[in-house]
């Protein structure tokens, strides 16, 4: 018994020491992590309220005292810009964790039991995975009506099949491996099966379509709210505050106001993304560093 | 491979049915259905509503109403918008060939980019190039299209005047292809800045599993040059991901045109159909997911069926 504890934990280790030799990955981490604590502490610390408006200051540009400038209704910009932040990386972590709620037991079963529960599973991911996601997020939050929840669960509901799809995959790559036939041979229960030698084998890949999924979960959340139909006003969030400037004036003279929350969305964007990159590289056996 | 073809035939007829019974019954729950527009909208008295009703087939059973409606969807009628009292077959063929325009052509300009550079830096695995082009192309899937849109449209038009800010056409009298090309320039370039890193990635990915091979080892062994071995041999045999890169990428290019449509004005299906949610428009909602789903589909049984063709390893089972 010991000696497998020791194994678990040089692999992990080892995962560790080839995550921190990805520069870039440690590099968005870095920025990850100042981010996070920076939507998360900056606004309770300073007593910073998003919806407060300076009255008669439409679009005033940024000077010392509000460094990114006031919005059409006098708000600061760069307390709203803290804000949004939050809610996309509320949307990104909650409506990835629906979509590894449904996805992973859904994945499990289409891999562990096959037979009816594969077919129909499998085709389901199918039938998800060709159809433009976006057109029936549109037509979902049409119907229940747009709001920071109904965009996160819709969001959620739509991103199952990748987790499914995944975990299908590694479950199938080990049930016929010895050390579970011998498990079936001993009597040992399918949840135990499943929990003790199924699972662990799908946490790697688990992980790395997590951060991916987040990513784009934060994107079309964004887009959404860029169209009107995600998070709504006055909820801050960084697709509704470059919604807020379509307007050709806005759009063409005050770039100070909508160049820094979308740059921020790239920024939380292409770090998730390459740290799920570095991830995979990690956890991969195969690479050597 | 006929019975392969039946196969992918079926499944698609399938996938069809469910996204219409799917769209049509939500449709039907929704608040502030068909029924309720009309009514709110006119002062008709009780025995009028329930004539107009009955002429719609609104008090019929939800699936009559379905079966109605797919019966006319075959015969290519989507309905009337409730907005605009116009045929939806009609609004959206007026504005479909803009959105195969726009989609198609920043799906080219993607492959004619990023297909060289997956398939160079499969040539060298983790040597500098290829570290730059997964850089770029995470970056570029990391675009969130609109910001990109809104940003070239400051550069582009505000800043520097080169280009119109949107539309399709300077004016609706003219119709040049000079005009439209000025039009289509930053749209298209949008959309495909966000493709490019998929379309790497992959072909990348391909060739590498491609360039293990054994028989490009023999190539090699044979003296053959490094050239011929990579361009006639092994991308001969990579085709195929070209192929399904084409319908993987169909979904998301539907997605990222209807944000790119927004920005630039682009007349096209993706900003009608954010226009007709904001005027909660459900004819020509259906009409759309329909239309874009058929399409999907289509384009989908058209790669399973050339990467049939094409790989002749594919097995039909």
């Amino acid at each position: 018994m010991k000696s497998v504890e020791n194994k678990h934990s040089s692999y992990y280790s080892d995962v560790f020491r080839k995550f921190r030799r990805h520069k870039i990955a440690m590099f968005c981490l870095g920025i990850m992590t100042f981010i996070i604590i920076a939507v998360l502490f900056i606004p309770p610390l300073l007593g910073l309220d998003p919806s407060k408006a300076t009255l008669g200051k439409s679009f005033q540009e940024p000077d010392g005292i509000f460094i990114l400038g006031l919005d059409r209704l006098g708000r600061d910009n760069f307390v709203r810009l803290l804000y949004g932040g939050r809610t996309s990386l509320l949307v990104g972590l909650v409506s990835t964790f629906i979509s590894i709620i449904i996805g992973v037991p859904l994945g499990l079963c289409a891999g562990y039991f096959r037979g009816p529960f594969e077919v129909i599973i499998m085709r389901m991911v199918d039938i998800f995975m060709v159809f433009p996601s976006m057109i029936l997020i549109l037509v979902f939050v049409s119907i229940i009506g747009p709001s920071i929840w109904s965009v996160t669960i819709i969001i959620g509901i739509m991103g199952w099949p990748n987790f499914a799809r995944i975990v299908y995959g590694s479950v199938l790559s080990v049930t016929s491996k010895e050390y579970v036939e011998s498990a079936h041979a001993i009597g040992a229960s399918h949840f135990r099966i499943i929990k003790d030698y199924i699972l662990p084998n799908a946490i790697s890949p688990i992980l790395v379509t997590t951060t991916y999924r987040t990513a784009s979960a934060i994107l079309e959340e964004a887009s959404l709210s860029y169209l009107g139909m995600g998070v709504q006003p006055p909820t801050a969030s960084l697709g509704n505050i470059l919604n807020d400037a379509q307007s050709i004036t806005t759009l063409t003279m005050r770039p100070w106001f909508w160049i820094p929350p979308g740059l921020l969305l790239m920024f939380i964007v292409l770090s998730i993304n390459f740290i799920g990159d570095g991830l995979r590289d990690a956890l991969d056996p195969k690479m050597k560093v | 491979m006929a019975k392969y073809i039946v196969r992918r035939i079926v499944l698609s007829i399938l996938t069809f049915f469910c996204i219409t019974i799917i769209v049509f019954f939500i449709s039907y729950l929704a608040p502030g259905s068909s029924l309720d527009y009309i009514l709110a909208n006119s002062n008709m008295s009780p025995e009028e509503i329930e004539l107009r009703a009955s002429q719609l087939g609104l008090n019929q059973p939800v699936y009559k109403q379905y079966l109605t409606w797919l019966k006319e969807f075959f015969k290519g009628n989507l309905g009337i918008s409730l907005r605009e009292y116009r045929s939806v077959t009609e609004m959206i063929g007026e504005r479909f060939g803009n959105t195969l325009l726009l989609t198609f052509s920043s799906l080219l300009i993607a492959y004619f980019i990023a297909i060289p550079i997956g398939i160079h830096s499969s040539r060298k695995p983790y040597s500098i190039g290829d570290f730059f082009s997964a850089t770029a192309a995470l970056v570029s899937m990391a675009l969130p299209g609109f910001f990109i849109g809104m940003f070239m449209i400051w550069i582009f038009s505000a800043k520097l005047g080169w280009l119109p800010m949107g539309g399709m056409y300077s004016s609706s009298a003219e119709h040049s292809i000079i005009d439209l090309l000025k039009h289509m320039a930053m749209p298209v370039t949008c959309l495909a800045l966000q493709q490019l890193g998929n379309v790497m990635r992959q072909m990348r990915s391909s060739m590498l599993e491609v360039l293990s091979e054994d028989y490009v080892r023999t190539a090699r062994a044979t003296g053959l040059s490094e050239i011929k071995t990579v361009y006639i041999h092994a991308l001969r045999n990579a085709m195929g991901t070209i192929v399904t890169l084409f319908g993987t990428s169909l979904p998301f290019l539907v997605g990222g045109a209807v944000v790119t449509e927004q920005v630039f004005s682009w007349p096209g299906i993706g900003s009608l159909m954010v226009t007709s949610i904001t005027t909660r428009d459900y004819p020509v909602i259906i009409g759309i997911t329909v239309v874009v789903a058929t399409t999907v589909l289509l384009g989908n049984l058209l790669v399973d069926i050339t990467y049939g063709i094409l790989d002749p390893k594919v097995k039909y089972d």
